[in-house]
C-alpha cells in the first residue's frame, strides 16, 4: 500500500481532468472532502446543496472516528481514512481536530464476550490485527468509572472522536481556499446527458459538466434515479442526546458488544450519547421525529456501562437524516452512464470514512485507480441480483 | 398513575389551564392537568392558598382575584399531576412526562398547551452579574417564600414591573428607585390606542393607583437611557442617562430588570406546531384559530402562550379552547362560546395600547456593548455573535454551531430573540424570514435515569 505522503505528493502534481468544473451534489462530509481533494489536485469544482454545508447527518452525527467494529469489506477504506485523520490538523489547518483516544466495545455478558471472540478470530483470518480483546481488570484500570460487572471488551488504540460540524466545515473552508465554489441552497431538478456532457438543471439555472459526483446522502437515490441508476437507500434518523457538563472522567469512546451505544465526553464536560437507535425521518420535509422509547433504550444501555451518571441531565436530543443501504455498506463507484460517480448511503458510519472517500471519489473523477478495493461498494450490487 | 389515556390533557395549571379543566370536567370529559409546580396558579396566582394567611395582604386584589378560579379548579375533579415535567409531545399525541423521577407516556384525544409566558430578556451591560435578577424572579420570591431585598433598583418597563414595586412597598420593603425606560416615541405610538384601553377602566384605574402610591415613596425616573450595571464579582451600582442628558451613578446591591413578557413557545415549537412572528407585539406566537386550535387539529393553545393577554384573558381562552373541545364531542355550547369570545375581545382591548407602550426599543433588546453576554449558559458575548455572523453563519441554527449560543442548559430560552435580532440587524432580513431556533425535546432537562425509566430501572 502506498503511504499517505506518497499519495499527497503525487496528487499535487496532477492536473485537471476536465476544464468544465466537476459538479458535486451534496455538501456533507463526503461532498466537502471530495471537493477538497479535487481542488488540491487542480480540478475546478462546483458543489451544490439543497440546504447548506453540513446541514444533515454530516453536521450532527456522533462524531465517532473509529476503525472498531467495521464490516470487513470496509476496513481497508477505513484504514486509508485513518491515515488522513492522523494528519487532519495539517491537512485542514485546524487545531486538535481529531481527539485520538481509544475506542472500546465492552462485553456486558457472555453473549457479548462470545461476539467479541468470534469477531477477533474473523478479523485475524482476514489479516487485520487492530481490534484486540482486553481483560476487565485492564479496562477498569484505564476507565475507573466503568461498571464492575463488565467482563471485558474489544479495543482499538488510537480511535477517538471529532466534532462533525467542525470537520465538515473545515473541509469546506479549505476547499474554498483552493478554489472550489459552493452554491447553496440550490437543488438539482434534473440531470441530462446532452451530446458529450451533462446538463445539470437546478432551481436557479443550468450548469454544464463532464462529471457529476453524487454525495447526496439520504437523498442520493433521488439523484441516482435522474441518471437511470436504481440505488435504493432508506432514510432514517439516528438519535443522539447531549448532557449537561460533568467533571472530566472519560478519555475514550465507549460502545457495547451487540448493543446500541456510543458514549464520549467532550472537552467541555458534556457527554454525547448515541448508538444508532432510530427516530422517524421525513427527508421531503427535512424533519425528524424523536421516539421517547428509542431514546430511553440507549440511555439505559449507557446506565449499564456507567451507573454513576444517574442524575446527569439531558439538555437536548436530536437526530440527523441519513441514508441506509440494504447491507449497510455505502455506494461508491461509477454509475451506469459515463461521467457519473456515486458516493452515498453510508448508513450512519460514514463520518470517519470521509477523508478516504474524498480521496477515492476524486481518484474516480481523475480516472485514477483508487488505492483500496471499492468493489464491495458497487453501485449496482443490488440491481444485479434481481 | 393507573390511567394512560385521557380525553383531554391540559399542560399547565395557570389561569388558562385551570379554567379549561373546570370546563372540560363539567362537561364530563376525562381530564388530566399536568403542571411542573407544586401548586396550581401558574406564575400569576402562585402560592395563593398559603398567601391567604398573609397580614397585611400586600400582594393586592389582582392577585387574590385568582381565588375563585383556584378553588373551582381544586374541586373540579380533574386528575392533577404536580411537580411533573412534560418533555415531549409526539406526532401521535403521546405526552412524555417525568413525575417523581419516573418517565411515562400518556395519550389524549385532545391536548391543551397552557404554558404561559416568560419574561423578555433585558441585556443591558452587566445583566448577568450576581445581584441582578428579573422582576418576575423577584416577584416569585415574594409570593413563594415571602423573600425580598431592601433598597433594590427596579429598571425597565411594563405592568409587571409596577405591580411588583407596588407589592414591594406594600410589604414594607424599601425601594431605592424605579428607572423607567419607556421612551417618548413609545408613548406617541401608544396614544392612539388609549381610547380602546378605556374599555377596561378598572385596569387603568388599578395602574393609576399603583403609580400614585409608588410615587409617594419611591423616586420614579422616566425616559431613562443607557443603563449600565457595574460591579466586579457582583452588583455594586448602576449608571444611566436622564432625559436631560445627565449621567447619573447610583450605588445598588440588587437590580431587578423587566421589559415585558412573551409567549412561552418552547413546548409548542418543539412539538412542530406552526408559529408566526407577531410584528406589533414583537414575539413568536402559535398559529391558531379563534378557539386556540393549532396547526395540529388535536392540539389547542390557551392563555399567554398563545399571545400575551394577561390573567383574565388567559382564563377566558382556556374556557374557549375547552368548550371547543367539548363541542367536538357533540356537545356544542354556542352561547357560551360566543360569550367567551366577547369577553376575550373585551380583555384584549387594552393590549394594543400596552403592547405599543411597552415594546422596548431595539437598544434595549440587543446589547449595546461588545463584551455584554447574550447567551449566559455558554458565555457567548455580542462580539462572539458578530464574529460568527461575519464568518458566514446565516441563521439562528447555523449560528449555534458557529458560536454555541443557545446550546447550553436553557437551550436558547433566554437568548433566542436576542440572537435573532442580531441576525436581523446584520442581514437586514425580517424576523419572520430569519426564524427561530429549531427546538427539540426534552423541552426541559431530564436526567438520564428518568429517561431510562421508560424502559426499566437504572442499574445500581
Amino acid at each position: 500500500m502506498a503511504t499517505v505522503n506518497d499519495a499527497a505528493v503525487c496528487v499535487r502534481r496532477s492536473t485537471a481532468a476536465s476544464k468544465r468544473p466537476v459538479v458535486i451534489i451534496g455538501a456533507g462530509i463526503q461532498g466537502c472532502a471530495t471537493a477538497f481533494f479535487l481542488s488540491q489536485r487542480g480540478q475546478p469544482v462546483i458543489v451544490l446543496d439543497k440546504d447548506h454545508v453540513g446541514r444533515h447527518a454530516s453536521g450532527v452525527n456522533a462524531g465517532g472516528v473509529r476503525r472498531l467494529g467495521r464490516d470487513i469489506n470496509e476496513i481497508p477504506l477505513s484504514l486509508v481514512a485513518m491515515d488522513w485523520w492522523h494528519q487532519i490538523d495539517q491537512l485542514l489547518d485546524i487545531e486538535d481536530g481529531f481527539h485520538q483516544q481509544f475506542y472500546v466495545k465492552v462485553a456486558l455478558d457472555d453473549a457479548g464476550a462470545n461476539l467479541a471472540g468470534n469477531r477477533i478470530q474473523q478479523l485475524e483470518k482476514a489479516g487485520f490485527k487492530h481490534e484486540k480483546w482486553v481483560e476487565p481488570e485492564q479496562l477498569h484500570r484505564r476507565i475507573p468509572h466503568l461498571t464492575k460487572s463488565i467482563i471485558g471488551g474489544v479495543l482499538v488504540e488510537g480511535d477517538g472522536w471529532a466534532l462533525p460540524w467542525r470537520i465538515t466545515r473545515a473541509f469546506y473552508e479549505q476547499a474554498v481556499k483552493l478554489g472550489a465554489e459552493f452554491r447553496t441552497p440550490v437543488s438539482v431538478q434534473s440531470l441530462d446527458y446532452v451530446g458529450d456532457h451533462w446538463q445539470v438543471t437546478t432551481n436557479v439555472g443550468k450548469l454544464e459538466t463532464d462529471n457529476v459526483v453524487n454525495c447526496a446522502g439520504a437523498w442520493g437515490s433521488q439523484i441516482a434515479k435522474m441518471v437511470g441508476d436504481d440505488m435504493p437507500v432508506e432514510a432514517h434518523a439516528p438519535m443522539l442526546v447531549i448532557t449537561d457538563r460533568q467533571p472530566l472522567f472519560l478519555d475514550a469512546v465507549i460502545g457495547v458488544m451487540g448493543g446500541t451505544l456510543s458514549l464520549k465526553q467532550l472537552d467541555n464536560g458534556s457527554m454525547v450519547i448515541g448508538g444508532g437507535m432510530r427516530g422517524v425521518a421525513d427527508p421531503d420535509q427535512n424533519k425528524t421525529q424523536l421516539t421517547p422509547v428509542g431514546l430511553s433504550k440507549f440511555v439505559m444501555t449507557a446506565g449499564r456501562v456507567f451507573s454513576h451518571l444517574r442524575d446527569v441531565s439531558i439538555l437536548r436530543a436530536w437526530a440527523g437524516i441519513e441514508g441506509y443501504t440494504a447491507d449497510n455498506l455505502p455506494f461508491i463507484g461509477r454509475g451506469s452512464q459515463p461521467g457519473i460517480i456515486h458516493g452515498f448511503g453510508f448508513s450512519a458510519h460514514g463520518f470517519q470514512l470521509g477523508p478516504g472517500v474524498g480521496e477515492v471519489l476524486s481518484d474516480l473523477v481523475m480516472a485514477r485507480q483508487p488505492r483500496v478495493d471499492i468493489s464491495p461498494f458497487a453501485p449496482h450490487r443490488f440491481s444485479k441480483l434481481s | 398513575m393507573t390511567d394512560q389515556h385521557f380525553q383531554v390533557a391540559i399542560i399547565g395549571a395557570g389561569p388558562a389551564g385551570m379554567a379549561a379543566a373546570c370546563t372540560t370536567t363539567k362537561a364530563g370529559l376525562h381530564t388530566i392537568v399536568i403542571d411542573d409546580q407544586k401548586d396550581s396558579g401558574g406564575q400569576v396566582y402562585r402560592n395563593l392558598k398559603a398567601n391567604h394567611s398573609l397580614s397585611p395582604t400586600y400582594l393586592g386584589d389582582s392577585y387574590y382575584a385568582g381565588t375563585k378560579l383556584s378553588n373551582d379548579f381544586a374541586a373540579c375533579g380533574a386528575n392533577y399531576l404536580t411537580d411533573c415535567t412534560v418533555w415531549q409531545i409526539t406526532n401521535s399525541h403521546e405526552i412524555a412526562l417525568v413525575s417523581c423521577g419516573k418517565a411515562e407516556l400518556i395519550t389524549a384525544d385532545y391536548i391543551i398547551i397552557a404554558t404561559g409566558a416568560i419574561e423578555r430578556a433585558m441585556p443591558v451591560k452587566g445583566w448577568t452579574l450576581p445581584g441582578v435578577m428579573s422582576v418576575g424572579g423577584a416577584q416569585t420570591l415574594l409570593k413563594q417564600a415571602a423573600l425580598g431585598a431592601d433598597e433594590a433598583v427596579f429598571v425597565g418597563s411594563g405592568p409587571l414591573l409596577y405591580l411588583t414595586v407596588w407589592q414591594y412597598i406594600n410589604a414594607g420593603l424599601s425601594v431605592r428607585a424605579v428607572l423607567d425606560t419607556t421612551g417618548r416615541s413609545q408613548w406617541l405610538s401608544a396614544l392612539p390606542f388609549a381610547p380602546l384601553a378605556f374599555l377596561q377602566p378598572d385596569m387603568l384605574a388599578m395602574g393609576q393607583k399603583w403609580l400614585r402610591e409608588i410615587r409617594q415613596k419611591v423616586d420614579v425616573i422616566t425616559n431613562v437611557e443607557g443603563v449600565e450595571i457595574a460591579g466586579r464579582s457582583r452588583v455594586e451600582g448602576l449608571s444611566y442617562t436622564t432625559s436631560s442628558r445627565e449621567r447619573i451613578d447610583l450605588p445598588a446591591k440588587y437590580v431587578f430588570l423587566h421589559q415585558g413578557v412573551i409567549p412561552n413557545i418552547n413546548l409548542s415549537m418543539a412539538t412542530g406546531l406552526e408559529h408566526r412572528w407577531d410584528q406589533k407585539a414583537h414575539y413568536w406566537t402559535p398559529v391558531t384559530d379563534a378557539t386556540g386550535k393549532s396547526s395540529d387539529e388535536q392540539i389547542y393553545i390557551a392563555g399567554d402562550g398563545n399571545g400575551v393577554g394577561g390573567a383574565k384573558a388567559a382564563a377566558i381562552t382556556g374556557r374557549l379552547s375547552a368548550s371547543a373541545i367539548v363541542a367536538r364531542y357533540g356537545k356544542p355550547r354556542l352561547m357560551a362560546q360566543l360569550y367567551y369570545k366577547l369577553r376575550h375581545l373585551h380583555f384584549l382591548s387594552i393590549r394594543p395600547f400596552l403592547d405599543r407602550l411597552y415594546l422596548p426599543e431595539v437598544r434595549f433588546r440587543i446589547p449595546q456593548n461588545d463584551e455584554t453576554i447574550i447567551c449566559r449558559c455558554e458565555a457567548v458575548t455580542k462580539a462572539d455573535i458578530s464574529a460568527a455572523l461575519g464568518s458566514g453563519a446565516t441563521g439562528p441554527n447555523q449560528l449555534k454551531a458557529f458560536s454555541r449560543a443557545g446550546m447550553g442548559r436553557c437551550q436558547g430560552r433566554t437568548c433566542g430573540l436576542m440572537v435573532q435580532e442580531m441576525i436581523a440587524d446584520h442581514t437586514g432580513q425580517s424576523m419572520a424570514a430569519i426564524g427561530y431556533y429549531r427546538l427539540r425535546p426534552p423541552v426541559k432537562p431530564i436526567t438520564l435515569a428518568a429517561l431510562a425509566s421508560l424502559e426499566g430501572t437504572w442499574p445500581q
